[in-house]
């Protein structure tokens, strides 16, 4: 995750099922024999064309080290589907030929929460008829399949996105083979250089708005300045940013100290406090890089007291707080994060019930 | 359970297809991880329906729905689309022919095992 090391070792070749070693910057998969029930196909598939934006990989998936490790498909795109699909769509005497180009595939993952990471399979295809001098478009689909691992999981995941393209191809090919006997399908005439052309697809119309987003990891250190008390707070937050509205997973560690002001005519000469706090923590991203946060929590710690005749004691310390705040996060997998906000906080320390202050923080996104 | 476990994987693993997987399917429990649970008594009597015209009958807990239903033998799993149009997928795990199980993909419930035994 901290490095995206680009080293091209030797491909490995993964036959279907078998375990994939992931030590490599690419790894090949090959479909695995297997077909799906076609009854009477009236059609079979005469080539296969790689119409693809981007040819270069199917996606990429992450390996021990989290390092990013392309995916391509072998022998290559065209053949691996054509060699697939032949398996089903048997070809006749009785069955049309139909050319299916690939305008998109792509195979993507992310981690969506603190326990699981989506894994996504997207696919565009069209489907034409050859005339002697002419080229019918005679369908055009989009499909993808997500499936949530857990974290834990995470080893399986290629060999399930293998599995995932013979899904999206089945899934495709029938819907095909539906629209067609059910003579639904909308025919277009066009320019037969489409099929050299790559397409300008590099997202699907059907994923727009559902994005899987990514995984933000951040330690933050913050430094509070309030009415009463003055410390620090060290954070680990984590969330995706699939929805514009995020709850991330915050888990606090802090420290303050009860300012001399406040402790002026007590009994007592020092008085620390040591909470940690879990609460709902709500971001919105105002503008890409930043995100307004409103947080409830709930502080629980122990306030450790001395008094003027250096007696010690504690007291146990339980509260509710609010915050509001605004955080710059970079875009980038690595980077600084800043933030500031105010916040009020009730608790019972024997000192004081109710505080409020500001906080500066920053911290490191990874 | 163990008696079940060896039921379970002592019966004839069948093809992941239509024909074996169109038969009336009763609950019989769930599993997770190792711990498993038998049916509340509101699911005692529910099964799943899954005809040869691609139409199913469902019964949870008394309720009874119906819909349509396909199969994606490479995806290895079965859509449910009930009368709104609104569809769930579930996993097909094992697929013999005394026993039937699958996992909905249903946050919180992916990683339970749901049994079906066939019935007439």
């Amino acid at each position: 995750m901290l490095v995206n090391i680009t080293r091209v070792f030797t491909c490995l070749i993964i036959f279907g099922w078998a375990t994939p070693q992931l030590g490599y910057t690419q790894v090949r998969i090959v479909l695995k024999p297997s077909q799906w029930k076609v009854d009477a196909p009236s059609f079979y598939i005469q080539e296969v064309v790689d119409g693809r934006k981007d040819p270069q990989n199917i996606g990429y998936t992450k390996n021990g080290l989290d390092e990013k490790v392309a995916i391509k498909l072998s022998p290559d795109l065209s053949k691996a589907i054509q060699v697939f699909v032949n398996q089903s769509l048997v070809k006749n005497p009785e069955a049309a030929p139909i050319t299916l180009q690939v305008l998109y595939l792509k195979l993507k993952e992310e981690q969506t929460s603190t326990s699981e990471v989506t894994a996504r399979a997207e696919i565009k295809l069209a489907f034409y008829e050859k005339e002697a001098t002419r080229l019918k478009r005679i369908y055009v689909i989009e499909h993808y399949e997500d499936e949530v691992f857990p974290t834990s999981g995470k080893s399986r995941i290629l060999d399930a996105q293998e599995k995932r393209i013979r899904g999206l191809l089945e899934h495709c090919l029938t819907k095909f083979g539906e629209e067609r006997e059910t003579e639904r399908l909308k025919t277009e005439y066009v320019d037969p250089k489409v099929l050299d052309k790559p397409s300008t697809i590099d997202q699907l119309e059907i994923t727009k708005g559902k994005s899987l987003g990514h995984w933000h990891n951040l330690i933050t250190f913050k430094r509070s300045m309030g009415h009463h008390t003055q410390g620090w707070q060290v954070s680990y937050i984590g969330f995706s940013n699939r929805e514009e509205i995020i709850v991330p997973f915050i888990f606090s560690l802090g420290q303050s100290q009860t300012k001399e002001a406040t402790i002026r005519g007590s009994e007592y000469r020092v008085v620390d406090a040591y909470t940690f706090s879990f609460g709902s923590q709500v971001y919105i991203q105002l503008l890409p890089n930043f995100y307004a946060n409103v947080t409830l929590n709930i502080p629980i710690g122990i306030e450790m007291l001395r008094d003027r005749q250096e007696k010690r004691s504690q007291n146990f310390l339980i509260g509710i707080g609010s915050k509001q705040g605004l955080m710059y996060i970079p875009k980038s997998s690595l980077g600084l994060v800043l933030g500031g906000g105010v916040y009020q906080r009730l608790q019972t320390s024997r000192m004081f019930s109710t505080d409020w202050g500001f906080e500066l923080s920053i911290g490191i996104k990874f | 359970m163990s008696l079940l476990v060896v039921t379970c994987y002592g019966a004839k693993a069948q093809k992941i297809d239509k024909k074996s997987l169109a038969k009336k399917w009763k609950l019989v429990g769930y599993q997770y991880g190792k711990t498993w649970h038998k049916p509340s008594s509101k699911e005692r009597g529910d099964y799943i329906l899954l005809r040869n015209n691609q139409t199913y009958v469902s019964v949870s807990e008394g309720k009874t729905e119906t819909g349509k239903w396909s199969l994606n033998t490479n995806g290895k799993y079965i859509r449910f689309w009930d009368k709104q149009g609104k569809s769930i997928r579930f996993f097909v795990r094992v697929l013999k022919t005394n026993r039937l199980v699958m996992k909905a993909d249903i946050e919180d419930m992916r990683e339970i095992d749901i049994h079906y035994v066939p019935t007439k």
